[in-house]
């Protein structure tokens, strides 16, 4: 706990002085301190999470203070170690990555403010985490979307930008209402009014059944918006694409997965009933299916990693589902499967997705432009970040030898333990379950070839794109960081799971935990060497069949004499099929075709495609439109004088105690 | 609980009305310092024994609200070289009547509050709704920023008198979060201040209408 | 065991080529190649130089390389004879994916050339796979459900010849659901067709034009090899070997495996490819014989 105090005591110290720097006009030596104060913070908090994985007694403190809901309480426990390990891993790559990102920014956002805010928004998560009290917890969560918020609008010259963020603001308080009023739902009545968890705890055990339910309800909106579970996913494409990457990475891979977090730890306090799993289950299949169907159809490099954000969200939420249903039912293997193989995943992902915003961002650096269409080529010019992205990519589409394959397997074999146990339609539904995954995998496969197929391999499509080169190294080692992670994670997931074996059983509860991974995930982990040593015997064998240095032609052309960049396949080519003829019509993309018909000589037209998140287009949008449409008529109020609005604030003030005072004489 | 605070209640009762009577900018800055001073003496009043601690807190708020501010008010009055004279919205009588119906209102309020023993029969709450309600006025109805910085002042002062209940419950708390308060409204209004002052070349904030989205 | 099974895959896997041409000759009316063509057009191919296009990176190297190598591993989780090399619980998925990795690998090679008609391949390749995903799954789950078990030496295992007397249903689709992944998995007619001439209607064919000499050998070794592979799934289905030595248990095996070879001829023989709009239908009827199987069996 030491440790942690002082990490999160340098972070904060970091920013400030940072920002003081800043201040006095040396953005340099502002951004060198931001950087190596979460480097070192990062380091110094990753000691205690070590040692609470390997199995140290849960620590708490207390620091008194005189605010009227009581001292603020932290604490680490293995859920939290289990959050913070990729918290400070990619926190601290993030920055060191940032630093080189931004150094090149235009616009008008200062890159040293930004590290300094990278740092409080590292600080805020960490109190996440580690706090043990709803104020303490609400408090650092809002801090947490504020220095978000602050970061993903870094580029506010652009209108899309400052949009984002707008979207990723409003969601963001949406979920904090229902926060709000999820802790004081559950605030024990008539006790001391504490708010410490563990006092909460003991509140949600005197809920009536109804009450419970509204509590849940919250629970899962409020955290949901921020794991952006579907529906309520739309603020992360859009906040995602609009942040700088290292940003992006941050945010996909732990600050989306605090809201998975907070979901555990509500599950805690609350011991939902085992219905909610079918709930989850069904959030989860939906999510990770419209999650990676609208991935496939982004023209926008990052939007893609977003879109399969939502989709991991859902995979994560499969397993979350499933323990709690499983639980419930006399499914102790099972849960324990599921909820391990979430877990996993979402070690797993944190690890993937942040790898690929990384490449992205460098990507993003060199052509300029998130538009798939306008890359190409670019493996033959960014080998290394080329190679990384590959492998992310197939990481990411669930391919073993590396780590995303083992995630899935545990899910796989929870999921196959229910379909083969239980009788009737659980049994079926939870086999239905296994293909949907089967079909996710193979979307993603379809998604991430054509990102890494596109983005990557064949000529380059632009001249911004010919011309790019590898980043810089500060930009590069932690993306090879990552790799290795990716890597390593895939040849000893055995290892992996033990690590996080603590925080699955402490979410099991006693009665339930196993002791022990299961086998399988060390022989997928033996596998995984194995194919590693196939393929370099093979690609040693082709090297000595091929005799000598091969012969170098152009690429065979079918006939034609000049072939252009511009004849290759395209991205949107490439989902062609699957998303023009085989989704619903209110999942396609929609199309602006020019009518030609008419005139003898058509005139120029332009035929484009747009994909707008459905989920926008169909809810929130005539949501809110018909929502504006009946607020524009007390649009009077809003005279832009200040008199006014003090009047209002006066007339508030007299109808309050006037009504005070009426109920006082009415009732005496 | 003693009785020596009326006294020093009625004194600011007064002293709300001449701020929403007066005509000259510098009366009712004068004014609002006079009022900052009564609230340092009513916080050595109320208790009813000497402290170093309530003598530290009323000196700083004596220092604060009767000195610092208006100082600073009035060295913001003498830079920007504005008419030393209020311009009202609302005439001088007509907010004068306001004042008293609103008075006379809090008077009556009190008496309906389920109140701690030791304070029933005290003006402390009516003279707090009354001088909140001054503070409203003042910021509504006067057109200068100047005057709507004294406004919100007043406003903070009635809002100070409401925490003087609390007073012996949780000292430390009320004077922090008075001050504070205090310290940010002053902030808000002087960057308002400036930002007028070198946007608008002017302190009147009828010219913020040009903010209002259309 | 692991020898036996991985030379049986990659040795005899060829064969089966040979028989699905020369069943297709005999059905045209032609006497056909030799059986052994394939292994001459092997040799043939190892023994060339190779051509690589200028715009090729590591990516179009590894496509054969991996695609060759996840059908040999894939051969080790498999029963043939006896019970397969390496069998654990839950490595069917690692069977499923390990085959994915290949087609991973082959799609991005193909995509590395930056050759129009080979994104075309490679986008179908890649659309039809992802459709023919879930019937996989699902057929395994219904063969998981009667064995309890999760290792496809388990589900492929001595019990499935009692199953047939009692839930004949479920495992005749379940045979129709593999066998239609069987053709779609390895670019057969109606899916693909394996011997056009026209770059715009191939599929797998035409994400491998740029490949040559070794690398193309690779690519015919793999491909025959997964055909060896799918086509044991399929193999073990229709001619359970209940108990029995090693002997008889790998002549069934092979026995049915050429079988299963001859049925590819027919069905190539007789009929014709589908229209592309059309494939996706036959992969989804498939995934819902599948699923309909899984709900027969769970009921």
């Amino acid at each position: 706990m030491l440790l942690l105090s002082l990490c999160l005591l340098l972070l904060l110290g970091s920013a400030a002085l940072a920002l003081a720097l800043a201040a006095a006009r040396s953005p340099a030596a502002a951004q060198v301190t931001a950087t190596a104060g979460a480097v070192i913070a990062c380091a110094l908090g990753f000691v205690p999470v070590v040692r609470s994985l390997a199995g140290a007694p849960p620590e708490s403190m207390e620091l008194p203070w005189a605010a009227p809901l009581g001292p603020i309480h932290l604490g680490l426990d293995p859920l939290s170690a289990f959050f913070l390990a990729p918290l400070l891993v990619l926190g601290a790559l993030a920055a060191v990555y940032g630093r080189a990102y931004l150094a090149h920014a235009r616009g008008p956002g200062s890159p040293a403010i930004a590290g300094a805010t990278l740092n409080a928004l590292l600080a805020s998560m960490v109190v996440v985490v580690v706090a043990r009290g709803a104020l303490v917890f609400l408090v650092a969560w809002e801090a947490m979307t504020l220095t978000s918020y602050l970061l993903v609008v870094f580029d506010h010259h652009e209108e899309d930008v400052r949009r984002a963020g707008w979207v990723y603001l409003i969601a963001a308080h949406v979920g904090v209402a229902c926060l709000l009023a999820f802790f004081l739902m559950l605030e024990p009545s008539g006790g001391a009014g504490g708010l410490d968890f563990d006092q909460l705890a003991a509140g949600a055990r005197t809920l009536a059944p109804g009450a419970l339910f509204t509590a849940t309800l919250l629970a899962g909106i409020g955290f949901g918006v921020k794991a952006g579970v579907v529906p309520l996913h739309v603020w992360l494409p859009e906040a995602h694409a609009a942040a700088p990457s290292h940003v992006s990475a941050l945010m996909s891979g732990v600050l989306v997965k605090l809201g998975l977090y907070g979901l555990l730890r509500a599950g805690l306090l609350l011991q939902p009933p085992s219905a909610w799993g079918h709930a989850l289950l069904a959030l989860g299949v939906g999510g990770a299916l419209l999650g990676i169907l609208l991935a496939l159809q982004q023209r926008d490099l990052k939007r893609v990693l977003a879109y399969s954000t939502v989709e991991n969200v859902g995979i994560v939420l499969i397993g979350l589902g499933l323990c709690t249903w499983a639980r419930g039912h006399g499914h102790p293997e099972a849960a324990a499967l599921a909820l391990a193989g979430a877990l996993l995943h979402v070690w797993n992902h944190a690890a993937m997705k942040g790898l690929m915003f990384l490449c992205a961002g460098g990507v993003v650096h060199q052509v300029g432009t998130r538009d798939l269409e306008k890359m190409g080529g670019l493996l033959r010019r960014m080998p290394a970040t080329g190679m990384m992205a590959l492998l992310g990519a197939a990481a990411l589409s669930a391919l073993p030898p590396l780590n995303g394959f083992t995630g899935e397997l545990l899910l796989y074999l929870g999921l196959g333990k229910v379909a083969l146990a239980a009788p009737g339609w659980t049994g079926a539904a939870a086999a239905l379950g296994i293909g949907a995954l089967a079909l996710v995998g193979g979307l993603a496969a379809l998604t991430f070839l054509r990102l890494a197929g596109i983005a990557f391999l064949g000529e380059p499509r632009s001249a911004e794109a010919s011309r790019a080169t590898e980043p810089s190294n500060w930009m590069t080692w932690p993306m090879v960081a990552l790799t290795a992670a990716l890597v390593l994670g895939g040849i000893g997931p055995g290892t992996v799971a033990r690590a996080l074996w603590p925080a699955a059983a402490q979410v099991l509860g006693p009665e339930l935990a196993t002791a022990e991974p299961p086998a399988g995930l060390h022989a997928v982990g033996g596998a995984a060497l194995a194919i590693w040593l196939t393929v370099a015997l093979l690609w040693l064998l082709l090297r000595v069949l091929a005799r000598g240095a091969p012969q170098l032609v152009g690429t065979w052309d079918c006939g034609y004499a000049e072939p252009t960049p511009r004849m290759q396949y395209t991205a949107r080519s490439f989902s062609e099929h699957l998303l023009s003829r085989l989704l619903p019509p209110w999942l396609r993309p929609s199309t602006h075709r020019p009518s030609l018909a008419g005139r003898p000589f058509p005139a120029p037209a332009r035929f484009s495609t747009e994909s707008e998140d459905p989920v926008t287009r169909r809810a929130y949008r005539p949501f809110l439109a018909s929502g504006a449409e009946r607020v524009s008529r007390i649009r009077w109020m809003q005279q832009g004088l200040l008199p006014v609005y003090v009047v209002y604030i006066l007339a508030t003030v007299v109808l309050a105690l006037g009504w005070l005072s009426i109920r006082q004489w009415i009732q005496p | 609980m003693s009785r020596a605070a009326d006294p020093l209640l009625v004194v600011i009762l007064l002293l709300n009305f001449a701020l929403l009577g007066t005509s000259r900018l510098r009366t009712v800055i004068n004014g609002t310092a006079a009022q900052g001073a009564a609230l340092g003496a009513l916080l050595i009043a109320v208790p009813g024994e000497l402290s170093w601690h309530t003598l530290l807190i009323a000196a700083v708020t004596v220092g604060l609200k009767a000195v610092l501010i208006p100082g600073m008010l009035n060295r913001a009055m003498r830079d920007a070289a504005i008419r030393r004279e209020v311009e009202p919205l609302v005439g001088f009588i007509p907010s004068l009547l306001l004042g008293g119906v609103g008075t006379g209102a809090a008077l009556l309020f009190a008496r309906t509050l389920p109140l701690a023993p030791q304070h029933v029969g005290s003006l402390l709450v009516s003279a707090s709704l009354s001088t909140v309600l001054t503070g409203f006025l003042l910021l509504t109805t006067r057109r200068k920023a100047i005057t709507q910085v004294t406004g919100y002042l007043v406003l903070e002062n009635g809002v100070f008198i409401m925490g003087m209940l609390l007073v012996e419950a949780m000292p430390f708390l009320v004077e922090l979060g008075a001050l504070l308060d205090l310290l940010v409204a002053i902030f808000v209004m002087g960057i308002i201040i400036n930002h007028i002052n070198r946007e608008f070349s002017s302190l009147d904030t009828a010219r913020l209408t040009a903010l209002k989205e259309e | 065991m692991s020898a036996l099974n991985l030379a049986a895959a990659l040795l005899l896997s060829p064969f089966l080529l040979g028989v699905i041409t020369r069943v297709k000759a005999r059905f045209a009316g032609r006497r056909g190649a030799p059986l052994l063509q394939p292994y001459h057009d092997l040799l043939k191919l190892f023994r060339k130089g190779s051509v690589f296009s200028r715009t090729t990176t590591w990516v179009f190297r590894a496509g054969p390389v991996v695609g060759l190598g996840t059908a040999a591993l894939a051969a080790l989780l498999v029963p043939m004879g006896g019970r397969a090399a390496f069998a654990f619980e839950g490595d069917v998925f690692l069977f499923a994916y390990l085959l994915a990795l290949g087609r991973f690998f082959t799609i991005a090679a193909a995509m590395d050339t930056g050759s129009a008609f080979e994104g075309m391949g490679a986008a179908r390749e890649a659309t039809w796979s992802a459709l023919a995903e879930p019937a996989l799954f699902l057929s395994l789950l219904v063969l998981a459900r009667f064995s309890g078990s999760l290792s496809l030496s388990d589900m492929l295992g001595p019990g499935l010849a009692a199953q047939w007397k009692t839930s004949g249903a479920s495992l005749v689709l379940v045979v129709a659901a593999l066998f239609v992944v069987l053709l779609a998995e390895n670019s057969r007619i109606p899916v693909d067709d394996p011997t056009t001439h026209l770059e715009l209607t191939m599929i797998h064919e035409v994400m491998v034009l740029d490949h040559g000499g070794p690398a193309l050998g690779m690519i015919l070794s793999g491909a025959a090899a997964k055909l060896f592979v799918l086509g044991a799934l399929v193999a073990h289905l229709v001619a359970p070997i209940g108990a029995g030595g090693l002997l008889l248990g790998w002549a069934v095996f092979l026995g049915a495996q050429l079988a299963i070879a001859v049925a590819i001829g027919v069905v190539e023989s007789v009929m014709a490819r589908l229209r592309l709009a059309q494939v996706p239908s036959l992969l989804v009827a498939a995934c819902l014989l599948s699923a309909f199987a899984v709900v027969l069996v769970a009921r």
